[in-house]
This record gives C-alpha cells, sequence and structure tokens, in this order.
C-alpha cells in the first residue's frame, strides 16, 4: 500500500473533467485508489465519488494506492495532479 | 354504483371497461423483487444506461460548438452515467437488497444528495442539480422501457392512470383508448393539449383513480362534467344507451353543418381552421370539410423519441398531412415550442429557474441553429407538395424575424443547389403571444406575411399568470380587457398593413369569445375540433354591424362584466 498527499492547485479545483480523467486512469488499473478528504474516503475509479469530495483550490488530499500496479497507478495519478490536470 | 369527480379535459361521453396502467414514471416503485427477478432487473437497468447515454449523443450532436457550457453540463452527465463504480453499487443494491432497480437508483443517488446536503460545501451544491438530473434521467428510462412493454395495452378500453407524460399519450394512443383518466395532471399542461387531440373522453386530476377503478371494471365517462361513473346503476345504463343513439344522428346533422361554408347571418365569410398536433387528427370530417389547418403544432415530433428528428424524417410528416387533407388548403406550421414548461425534465440542459421567461421558442431555435434548420429544412422539403406556411413562435422582436428569415433563406439556397423543388414563395408568419410583439404589431407587420394570436402564452404574459398554476385558474382569463386591448391593436395592424390575421388560440374556440372577437374585426378562427361545430353555428347566428355594435358599447367592460353580458347575448 502507498500513501501520498498532494494539494490541489489549479484554480477550479476537481471539478467535472479532472474527475472523469482520474477515473479514467485508474479504472485501467488492477488496484483499489482511494481519495480522502478531511473525514471522507471515496473510491477514486468513480466519478461520481470524486465529485462528491468537493474538493477546491488548496485542498489537501490523501491518496491511498493498494495492490499488484499500485506502483505505477500511484505515478501516473500523481503526475495528474502536478500537471494540474492540464488547466492552468 | 359509485360516482368520481376530477378535472374535465377533453367532453364527450362514453361507457366501457378500465384498464389500469400503474406504471409511474418519476416515481419510483414500492416493494421488493423475487430472487429470479434479479438478472432481469439489472439487464433493465444497463439498458436505461445506454439509452440515456444515447439521448445525452443525440443533444450533443444537435449543439454547436458555441453551446459551450451546455456541451459541457451534458459531457458531465454523461461521464456520470458511464461511471462503473456507481454501476456496480447499484446492481449490489438490487442483489443484496432484493429491490427493483428505479429504486437503487434512487436510494444510490439520494445518499449522494444528502451528503452534500450534510457536507454545507459550495462547490458541491451545483452538484446536487446534476446528480437529480442523471437520477430522473435513468429511472425515466427504465419507466419508459417498461412501458413500451405495456405497448400490449388492450384495445378499445378506458384507460386509466396514475402520471401523465406527453410521450406517454403517444403509446396509449395506438391501444384506441374510449377514454383516458388520470391521477395527475394540469389542466393547461403540454400534456393536456395532447391528451384533447385524442378525440375522446378525458378527465385529469381524478384522485385515487388507479385504485377505486379496478381493472375490467364497468364504467360511464363524462368528459364534459369531469365524472366517472362505477358501476353504473340500470337507470344510468339506460339513459346512456338513449343517449348513443342520439349521438348517431347528431353525427350525421354535424356532417352536414360541416359541408356547408361558413358565413355570418349577413353573409360576411369566416374562416375557420382546425388546430392539430398529429397528422392522424386530418381523418375527422372537422378536418375534411374545414378551411384547413391555422395550427400545426409540431412538438410531438420530438415527444415522439425524445430527441429531435432529421430534415427527412420530418418531412415525411409534413407531406403526410399535405396527402390528408383536401388539396390547396393552408397548413400553418408551427415550428417547434419548446423549452419553458415543455422540456425542463426531458432536456438535461441547463434547468431555468422561470422557464416560461427563459429560452423557449425562437429564442431556443435561434441559440441551437441546427435544430432549426434541420426543421425548416423539412418543411421546405415537403413545401412543393401543397400549401404550407411556416408560424415562428415566441417572437418578441424584429430582429428574431430578420434572423430567422435569413436561415430560412440559406436553407432555401441549399436546396436550389441540390436541385430540390420547393415553394420559392412560402409564407412566412408569427405567434403574436408576447406583449411586446401585439404592442409592436405595426412594425413587425412589415416583415411578416400573416399574424397568428396565441392566446394562452399573450395571457399569461400579460397579466403574469402561470397558465399551470391550479390556485390562479380563475385570475388566468383572454377576457381581460388588458388582452382584449391587444387583440385588437394586433387585428388593426394587420388590417392597415394589409396581412392576415389569424387566431389559433384556446380563445378561437371558445363560443362565448367568438361574437367578441368578430365584433372586433377578426375573420380567420383556428380552434381545437372538439368546438367547431358550436363555433360554426354562432358565427352564423349574428349580422357583423350587430356585433361591431356590441363590441364598442362594451370595451371597457371588465373581464367579469364582458363574460357576463356575452352570456346574455348567446
Amino acid at each position: 500500500m502507498i500513501k501520498k498527499v498532494v494539494t490541489l492547485a489549479n484554480k477550479l479545483g476537481i471539478h467535472v473533467r479532472p474527475a472523469s480523467l482520474i477515473s479514467k486512469i485508474a479504472s485501467k488499473y488492477r488496484s483499489s485508489f482511494l481519495i480522502r478528504k478531511d473525514d471522507m474516503e471515496i473510491n477514486g475509479k468513480s466519478v461520481m465519488g470524486i465529485m462528491m469530495l468537493g474538493a477546491g483550490q488548496g485542498s489537501e488530499l490523501e491518496l491511498v494506492f493498494d495492490g499488484i500496479d499500485e506502483e505505477e497507478l500511484m505515478e501516473e495519478i500523481v503526475g495528474l495532479f502536478e500537471d494540474n490536470f492540464g488547466e492552468d | 354504483m359509485e360516482i368520481l369527480e376530477g378535472c374535465a379535459v377533453a367532453s364527450g361521453t362514453v361507457a366501457g371497461t378500465v384498464t389500469v396502467i400503474k406504471t409511474h414514471i418519476y416515481q419510483v416503485s414500492q416493494g421488493n423483487i423475487k430472487e429470479k427477478e434479479v438478472n432481469q432487473q439489472i439487464q433493465q437497468f444497463q439498458d436505461a444506461i445506454k439509452r440515456a447515454v444515447n439521448e445525452i449523443d443525440l443533444m450533443l450532436s444537435y449543439l454547436e460548438t458555441h453551446a459551450k457550457d451546455e456541451r459541457e453540463i451534458l459531457l458531465s452527465h454523461k461521464q456520470m452515467l458511464s461511471d462503473e463504480v456507481f454501476i456496480e453499487e447499484v446492481i449490489q443494491i438490487v442483489q443484496k437488497e432484493l429491490i427493483p432497480a428505479d429504486q437503487a437508483v434512487k436510494k444510490y443517488i439520494d445518499s449522494l444528495v444528502n451528503k452534500i446536503n450534510d457536507l454545507d460545501n459550495e462547490l458541491l451544491i451545483q452538484r446536487k442539480e446534476d446528480f437529480e438530473d442523471i437520477k430522473t434521467r435513468i429511472i425515466r428510462n427504465l419507466h419508459q422501457k417498461e412501458l413500451q412493454k405495456k405497448d400490449q395495452i388492450p384495445k378499445e378500453r378506458v384507460v386509466v392512470i396514475s402520471e401523465i407524460i406527453p410521450s406517454l399519450i403517444l403509446t396509449i394512443k395506438k391501444s384506441s383508448p374510449l377514454a383516458l383518466v388520470a391521477e395527475t395532471g394540469s389542466l393547461h399542461s403540454h400534456s393536456a393539449i395532447i391528451a384533447k387531440s385524442l378525440g375522446v373522453p378525458v378527465i385529469f386530476n381524478m384522485h385515487h383513480a388507479t385504485k377505486v377503478l379496478h381493472e375490467n371494471a364497468y364504467v360511464i365517462v363524462n368528459g364534459s362534467k369531469g365524472e366517472v361513473i362505477l358501476e353504473p346503476s340500470e337507470k344510468r345504463k339506460k339513459e346512456y344507451e338513449k343517449f348513443k343513439q342520439h349521438q348517431h344522428e347528431i353525427l350525421k346533422e354535424k356532417i352536414a353543418l360541416l359541408k356547408k361554408p361558413i358565413t355570418t347571418k349577413d353573409g360576411v365569410s369566416i374562416e375557420l381552421m382546425g388546430n392539430i398536433e398529429f397528422p392522424e387528427e386530418c381523418d375527422s370530417p372537422e378536418i375534411m370539410y374545414s378551411d384547413g389547418i391555422g395550427l400545426f403544432r409540431t412538438e410531438f415530433i420530438y415527444f415522439l423519441e425524445n430527441t429531435f428528428p432529421s430534415a427527412e424524417k420530418q418531412a415525411e410528416v409534413y407531406k403526410k398531412v399535405i396527402s390528408s387533407i383536401p388539396e390547396g388548403k393552408p397548413i400553418y406550421v408551427r415550428v417547434f415550442d419548446v423549452g419553458g414548461d415543455k422540456l425542463q425534465r426531458e432536456f438535461g440542459l441547463h434547468k431555468e429557474k422561470n422557464p416560461n421567461l427563459g429560452c423557449r421558442g425562437i429564442r431556443f431555435l435561434l441559440k441551437y441553429k441546427e435544430i432549426f434548420r434541420q426543421q425548416i429544412r423539412g418543411i421546405l422539403f415537403a413545401s412543393s407538395k401543397g400549401n404550407i406556411k411556416i408560424m415562428l413562435p415566441m417572437i418578441s422582436s424584429r430582429e428574431e424575424i430578420v434572423e430567422s428569415r435569413k436561415i430560412i433563406n440559406e436553407e432555401m439556397d441549399f436546396l436550389k443547389k441540390e436541385k430540390i423543388p420547393y415553394d420559392e414563395e412560402i409564407d412566412l408568419g408569427i405567434m403574436v403571444e408576447i406583449p411586446s410583439s401585439a404592442i409592436m404589431a405595426h412594425e413587425l407587420a412589415d416583415d411578416v406575411d400573416f399574424f397568428s394570436i396565441g392566446t394562452n402564452d399573450l395571457t399569461q404574459y400579460v397579466l403574469a399568470a402561470d397558465r399551470n398554476n391550479e390556485t390562479l385558474s380563475d385570475d388566468f382569463t383572454y377576457f381581460h380587457p388588458a388582452v382584449r386591448a391587444l387583440i385588437e391593436t394586433v387585428i388593426h395592424a394587420g388590417k392597415n398593413k394589409h396581412i392576415d390575421v389569424k387566431m389559433c388560440g384556446e380563445m378561437a374556440g371558445d363560443p362565448l369569445a367568438v361574437p367578441l372577437l368578430l365584433g372586433m374585426g377578426l375573420r380567420s378562427f383556428s380552434a381545437n375540433i372538439n368546438n367547431f361545430v358550436e363555433v360554426k353555428k354562432i358565427i352564423e347566428r349574428y349580422t357583423i354591424p350587430e356585433l361591431e355594435a356590441f363590441y364598442q358599447k362594451h370595451r371597457s367592460a371588465s373581464q367579469n362584466e364582458i363574460t357576463r353580458t356575452l352570456k346574455k347575448l348567446l
């Protein structure tokens, strides 16, 4: 299991487009992927779940990867966050 | 014997046996399912998701690139519908709790919405609407599929139903119902308008109808009174038999009357046309012997499939109408008047706080030009076959006419290039139903070939009275002096500028209003066919000078005074 903490830098936070990007990538992997914010924990493979986070700019998220391909999954997801989902 | 009361929508009296349709559309079902029904429920759920996604894809193909916000919303809804985790969880709820798919969908999405309510996060408040939209879309698709399965509604029955939506009325229509009774529904809704066109007695708002009226019960439905008699006494049955015999004679008389040309007592000829919603309505004797179709509402084309069909498909509908009526008689096609109360739920676009003051009618069509173009092209395809005219709804300013004309011209150029024959002189007119266009009628007359006064919307907008608000029914009347004054303005503008003025709203078919309108100078009426005979009889009863004098005398009367005086006149 790998845990990673990220801070949202893009202006709009996680709206629908980033949410679907994240879930699409996560769904390619066999490992599980959870996102925690405050006391909420959601399945990172679900667009609806990610939207439920209501994560705006500056939010701190804990990403939890668990499974045989957790390393690759983590790298790709963290890459997305670092790239601000290709937004400003 | 038991007598139930509801709200009269369409008149007529009929006796027959009941068939109950309990399927709800937006309301989810109750209770549990059996183990062996689980797989079927899951399959239906997955199919509903597919259809919901298809609906969105079709909408996306119509939205032009500049409608960026709407596209974004629809795209996000599509993503949500394709959420594997969501689909898997709903399936698990069905399997574990043994509840039907609609309940499971509601349960899952409601739990998300409840969480949002608890969180008090501003970013999430907007999401709530998205979740609700998705929920409604899936549930509707689930139920519509079930209804198609219920396509085997027994023929020629008194159909009793709990909830009503336009597409469901179309399904019921196929079973040639004797009458339609619904537990819900508002008198002025789009459903009511479509239900009226069934040509059978219709009653809405009859509480507990699906519970009290059981399958195969024998009933007499009186559409004019809004009354259903369950298991009528022998006396009532005999009365009905007598009534039926009379009806046959009345029909013969009616046809004789309809065949006569319509003139006033002093020989002034008056145009009486019919309002229709479906091509099939052209078969009625009222339409066969009328002066044409003064209002062909086209929204059903959308409601039939929950999407806007291509120009070619639409052209078939228009051609069917042309071939169903006597050659050369005019058909006034009102282009899609969608938005507002009619599409709120089905469309999945922005929900408007005040849809009747929002993007509907021509505003919608000029925003989603591709939908407009397809319809204009469809009308033009059919225009070489008959006397078809284009009517624009919800016009509020000259610019909208100019912009519409430009699109029509471009479509004509397209047909010319393709060497497809069309009517180069096709008439273009507007519905006068927004106060601004009634006030400006004199100016607008220069840009169009005719006016058609739409009294339902005109009244609603002049009096700021929502026509779907049941508590306001009494205040919502076209007899109000302000509405009358605007109608007079429009009639005069048409006369001065030598263009035709017609009326196709409900007022044109109201026997009480006809003498008043003749006195104002109106010479062309388009009415619901149910009212034809009565309207014709009234036109024949008076001379124009006497009605003109009547009108002038009571010009400033209040709405209550004028209706009282008119009742005395009749």
